[in-house]
């Protein structure tokens, strides 16, 4: 089983991520900061981490810094965000995410790159 | 006042604003034969602008401003205007 | 519904609360900067929420705020009353789509206009702030929409720096493409055939940024003499961008002026307005409706165009063209318009500058052509160009050299070779596609150029390209490509980030994942040869190697940006170790630092870090025990609440009520032990027992009460908008003072208070406070104080309402009751001042001169007063003529549980609530006395009028009397009234829980509810209002 870890302060974009990546078979936890998400990744296994980057408390960059700091849990991390500038891609490559996508999120393409990214799963 | 009315001429000038368009509309309404002069304008509406193109008068000076002239010329100056 | 949808809903209520919450604070607040901060971290999660479904209206406006915020965060100073109308609105808005989601079931109806204007006003806003400041000498009146803006220019003045400071993101992006653009001109012309093939590369780049738009048509719809106009203006760009604006035809009442908007374009160069209003008679002419069409060309980028317009984005088509493409023609075709020798002579003419050959051989051509054909239109550039006054001849030959090769292009002869051509494009490929097709040559030409180093290795393998060859599918091809674009570029990082080696290690997952995935068996081992390399430190044979399974490697974007950002980061990472980093922490990355990624490690990470991991312990002791609490508390902290259904604490609330009523049962169940059974023993136990339950129950009763407990906060926080709404559109000044909000009580109570306390607010800003002038001709503060006031009075919860206005006049009052009919003139004369202000909570009593929209809606305090009523509150009202007027509401901490006194009478037991309860007495018969055919009796110095309970309630026996000849009497306060109600017997207090009466008992108006007590029989619960 695949096990993804969404963090975004929005419970209505955790949902929207959950409902796809749940009807494709994979099983999902989810954080509403950086916080928070730290301690789940250290705590559980991920094979993939879909991170928002502004959120409250500790932003995406600043979680993927920290996490990337952590020997056992280096899944690739999808960045997801509003902003399209490239200036927001470099920090985030730069942070260690491997994937940055722009919102509006189109579900086939981000489909794809899950798939790639972590292989398919049976629903 | 950004336009200055004589029987025969509105001077316009500084900057023409969407306010001044109803005034403008009706004195080009009861002068028309009246021209004109933009020399001191620096900037008008759109909404002026159109007024002005739908009068087809006579512009008896084009703009100083150079780069309000190069955009408003073409549409202005349809009427037997000295350039 | 989906689930989905019903998530989104409940989200952006809970966000839209914080949003009002936050632009009251930003008004109030000294740091505006954070709380602006966090207001747009807010919109901007909204507006990212919106994304997820298919709602443009309710995007756009939130998208207008977001920018605004992103504006203001920038400069605070921008903030002003004005701009949190703006958002105000726009939050309305969002909350009534919302509901109609709701209601709809998923399909809104939504009112785009409104979602134009709102949108526009914000975005109008920050126009004429960059506008003021663009142009600080001219007052920017010209905008109808904006008045509010406009009279705020003071406070914009400031923010001259602003607009800089926004572009920033943009800018480096943008530069580097125009430098590479000027590149790809000049090289052009050498490479034709090279030209190809990077063409047909890049269709299979697996670039996910949306196509170009095809602007071809608006481009040729401007009026050739026009373009060859903007042709010579442009002379010396070879790049610019070609704009097409068409505003929306009522954009004027939104504030715009699109013509200003076009002429302020960053790097305008040339502009042409498509106006038909020639055509429109000046009677005819509406000069309110924008009809024009605005063509023109800026030196920017198309980012920085995009960004001047971005609140009118679906307004305008912005793409990049080739200066030449200007003088592109358009017409028939017709190959053999002119003779071979004819457009030799006339090349070569050209090239030799003589002009007035050229003009004789055009002249010549045109006078045997057809016009309209594209040949011809070529020639009569070229007349143009020839004719031109004033016109520099450098830029005069190498337009006539580069209509020359249109015309042999036309006439698909071949290309006539001039010499030392300064033209800046071959005309190659002029066709339908002559606009998109150059662009996006010549970005390909970019990165060819810039790339050089890269493209050595793909031009080697570029016969064979694993990745492309392995017979992908084409979604998974194109998001492979785009993936590992992305990790050659993470891998091309070098730095020396304590996470640098976790980052190549998450680079390795995705790839060994995404071969995996892909059952790639060749390319996988191969891949494990270079991460063994890249592992042990060789990072760039994994980056070759990435290279070559790359179709296409785009030039290094990164460089130069990183770079800078690099050092950004670091500062940001040096901060963090301050706050957070434990030395151990630091330590062990520092050796997986030079463990895993020896080459990059260098001096930096190996003298800083250790230096700082040395001083920290010493310079902050309590860091590290601090940091697993700071870690985990917000999450625990964030688990902790619980959204409960309403329902299941109804649910809970019941059967702590039954389990009450059961309980009391035992008191009945020792007594009759005793005095039935004799059992004196057990009954003791049992009420010993019983003690040990009520403890239990009460405790329990208390713990669910507390979960229905509401803080006064959840109504008091509507108040701040409220007032200052209010007080705006009076254009009064009002201070509002909140006190006591953590004051709690129940739900229902709570909730039912909201209205009435609305009203009361609206009554008191609307009636009460004077205007601004009047308040300091009285000798008081220009502003108005109005203050609500929450406090805890034993069981009670007290609502107090102060306003410093103009009071009520007790007499007029008095005149308007009597006019009313709602007293008579003796009682005119009785009242005191006291009484009279009172008589405004009588039904049908309304003070407002005229019906304002505020608060004269035909409901009056009476409303109020029944409101409050229903939920067993009183109120009552004070008045100052001249020094304001204060409203005391006091209510019920819960309604749940009633504290009732058991009365008997005529046999039936009935409950009265005790709060209306002043005292029991016992009065003897004889000091009865009947005054005016109404029994009364005097209780301590005091008339009280005595009612018989039977009587009441139309019982046919007589009340008893007991042996001492006494009646039982019950004092109780009804309104503002005393009486003393006539019963058989007292029989004690208890807790019930009462239930509303329903089925045909409901329309029993005497009875309030009824309520099961402790011997299992009903109590009817009366409602002495009613019964008097």
């Amino acid at each position: 089983m695949k096990h993804v870890l969404i963090v975004d302060d929005a419970s209505t974009v955790r949902m929207y991520h959950r409902n796809l990546l749940e009807a494709a078979g994979y099983t999902v936890d989810e954080a509403v900061n950086g916080i928070e998400a730290l301690e789940k990744a250290l705590e559980g296994q991920f094979d993939l981490y879909i991170v928002d980057i502004n959120m409250p408390k500790m932003d995406g960059y600043e979680f993927l810094q920290q996490l990337r700091r952590e020997p056992m849990h280096q899944a690739p991390a999808i960045m997801v965000s509003t902003e399209a500038a490239e200036l927001d891609h470099t920090k985030a490559f730069y942070s260690g995410a491997n994937l940055y996508m722009v919102k509006p999120i189109k579900p086939l393409q981000m489909m794809t790159y899950v798939r790639l990214l972590m292989g398919e799963e049976s629903a | 006042m950004a336009i200055v009315y004589s029987d025969k001429e509105a001077k316009l000038s500084d900057v023409v604003s969407i306010q001044e368009v109803d005034g403008l509309l009706e004195w080009l309404l009861e002068h028309p034969d009246a021209t004109v002069n933009l020399a001191e304008c620096q900037h008008l509406h759109l909404a002026a602008l159109q007024t002005l193109a739908s009068s087809r008068r006579t512009i008896t000076a084009w703009p100083d401003n150079e780069s309000l002239k190069g955009w408003i010329t073409p549409l202005l100056s349809t009427g037997d205007t000295p350039q | 519904m989906t689930p989905l949808l019903e998530q989104f809903i409940s989200e952006t209520r809970d966000l839209l609360q914080g949003i009002s919450e936050q632009l009251l604070e930003v008004e109030k607040s000294d740091d505006k900067k954070t709380t602006l901060d966090e207001l747009f971290r807010v919109v901007h999660t909204l507006k990212g929420n919106t994304g997820l479904f298919e709602f443009p209206d309710l995007t756009r406006v939130l998208h207008a705020g977001e920018d605004v915020m992103s504006e203001a965060r920038e400069n605070p100073a921008l903030w002003d009353q004005a701009l949190t109308d703006y958002l105000f609105d726009a939050m309305d808005f969002v909350a009534q789509f919302c509901d109609s989601i709701e209601e709809t079931d998923g399909n809104p109806v939504s009112d785009s206009a409104l979602a134009n204007t709102l949108a526009a006003n914000l975005r109008a806003y920050l126009e004429s702030s960059s506008q003021e400041t663009d142009a600080a000498a001219s007052e920017p009146e010209d905008k109808p929409a904006t008045k509010k803006a406009a009279s705020k220019t003071t406070a914009k003045k400031t923010t001259a720096k602003k607009k800089t400071a926004a572009k920033k993101t943009t800018t480096p992006k943008a530069t580097e493409k125009k430098t590479t653009e000027k590149k790809t001109t000049s090289t052009t012309k050498k490479a034709p055939a090279k030209r190809k093939t990077t063409r047909k590369k890049a269709a299979k780049r697996p670039e996910l940024a949306t196509g170009l738009q095809p602007l071809d048509e608006a481009l040729f719809s401007v009026d050739r003499a026009a373009r060859l106009s903007a042709w010579l203006q442009c002379a010396g760009h070879e790049e610019v961008v070609f704009v097409e604006y068409t505003p929306l035809t009522e954009c004027f009442f939104q504030g715009d002026d699109p013509l200003h908007s076009a002429m302020s374009t960053p790097g305008a160069i040339w502009g042409d307005l498509d106006c038909p209003c020639g055509e429109t008679a000046l009677a005819d002419l509406d000069p309110y409706q924008c009809v024009t069409k605005l063509h023109f060309i800026s030196s920017a980028s198309i980012e920085e165009v995009e960004e001047h317009f971005r609140y009118v984005p679906d307004q305008i088509k912005v793409q990049d063209i080739s200066v030449s493409t200007l003088l592109a023609p358009l017409g028939e075709e017709q190959n053999d318009a002119l003779a071979e020798e004819a457009l030799t002579a006339l090349c070569q003419a050209i090239e030799a500058r003589d002009h007035a050959a050229v003009e004789r051989d055009i002249d010549a051509a045109l006078s045997l052509m057809n016009v309209d054909l594209a040949v011809a239109n070529v020639l009569t550039d070229m007349k143009r160009l020839l004719t031109h006054a004033g016109i520099d001849s450098a830029i005069q030959q190498i337009g006539l050299v580069t209509l020359a090769h249109y015309l042999c292009y036309e006439l698909h002869a071949e290309p006539f070779a001039f010499t030392e051509v300064a033209a800046p494009e071959a005309p190659e490929g002029v066709s339908d596609d002559a606009v998109s097709g150059e662009a996006e040559q010549s970005a390909d030409q970019s990165s060819n150029s810039d790339s050089d180093d890269g493209r050595e290795n793909t031009d080697d393998a570029s016969d064979e390209q694993p990745l492309a060859a392995a017979g992908l599918e084409e979604d998974d091809l194109e998001a492979m490509e785009h993936i590992l674009q992305v990790q050659r570029r993470i891998l091309r990082m070098d730095s020396d980030d304590p996470w640098a080696s976790g980052r190549v290690d998450a680079v390795i997952n995705v790839l060994i994942n995404c071969y995996d995935n892909l059952e790639l068996a060749d390319a996988r081992q191969q891949l494990d040869v270079v991460i063994e390399s890249a592992r042990s430190g060789d990072i760039e044979s994994l980056v070759e190697w990435i290279e070559g399974q790359l179709s296409y490697v785009p030039p290094d974007l990164d460089v130069s940006v990183a770079d800078d950002d690099d050092e950004d980061v670091d500062h940001d990472l040096d901060d963090d170790v301050d706050e957070d980093g434990s030395s151990e922490e630091l330590e062990s990355e520092q050796k997986s630092n030079q463990e895993n990624a020896p080459a990059s490690s260098d001096t930096k990470a190996a003298t800083s870090a250790p230096a700082s991991s040395v001083s920290k312990p010493a310079t902050k002791p309590t860091t590290t025990a601090k940091e697993p609490e700071s870690k985990s508390t917000p999450s625990i902290t964030a688990s902790r609440s619980v959204k409960v259904d309403q329902e299941k604490i109804d649910r809970l609330m019941n059967l702590i009520g039954e389990m009450i009523v059961a309980k009391n049962a035992l008191p009945f169940l020792a007594k009759r032990a005793e005095e039935q059974h004799g059992l004196r023993e057990m009954a003791r136990e049992i009420k010993e027992q019983y003690a040990v339950v009520n403890r239990i129950a009460e405790e329990m009763q208390d713990s669910i009460m507390q979960i229905r407990m509401m803080p006064f906060s959840f109504i008091s926080m509507r108040f701040p908008r409220l007032v200052r709404d209010i007080s705006r559109r009076l254009e009064k000044d009002v201070q509002l003072i909140i006190e006591g909000e953590d004051t709690e009580a129940d739900k229902n109570i709570i909730e039912s208070l909201a209205e009435p306390l609305i009203h009361i607010v609206r009554n008191s800003l609307d009636h009460g406070i004077e205007m601004p002038a009047v308040r300091e001709k009285a000798g008081k503060p220009a502003a108005g104080t109005l203050t609500i006031r929450a406090s805890q009075e034993a069981d009670r919860v007290m609502i107090e309402i102060n306003d410093d206005g103009k009071g009520i006049d007790p007499e007029v009052i008095k005149a308007k009751a009597l006019e009313k009919g709602l007293i008579d003139e003796a009682t005119q004369q009785r009242l005191t001042d006291r009484e009279a202000v009172n008589l405004v909570l009588l039904p049908g009593f309304s003070t407002a001169e005229e019906v304002s929209d505020l608060s004269g809606r035909g409901v009056g305090m009476d409303a109020v007063r029944s409101a409050v009523e229903k939920v067993n509150g009183t109120m009552a009202l004070d008045s100052e003529t001249g020094k304001g007027t204060r409203i005391r509401i006091s209510l019920p901490m819960s309604i749940a549980v009633t504290r009732v006194m058991i009365v008997e009478s005529d046999k039936q037991l009935m409950g009265i609530p005790m709060d209306q309860v002043l005292e029991t007495v016992r009065v003897p018969r004889s000091e009865i006395y009947t005054v005016k055919h109404v029994q009364t009796t005097v209780l301590r110095d005091r008339i009280v009028p005595l009612k018989s309970l039977n009587q009441l309630l139309a019982l046919p026996s007589p009340q008893t009397i007991n042996e001492e000849d006494e009646h039982a009497v019950l004092v109780a306060r009804v309104g503002n009234d005393v009486i003393g109600l006539i019963v058989d017997d007292f029989r004690g207090s208890v807790d019930i829980i009462q239930k509303p009466m329903s089925g045909v008992l409901s329309g029993i108006q005497a009875y309030s509810g009824a309520a099961l007590i402790g011997d299992g029989s009903v109590l009817m619960v009366l409602n002495l209002k009613e019964v008097l």
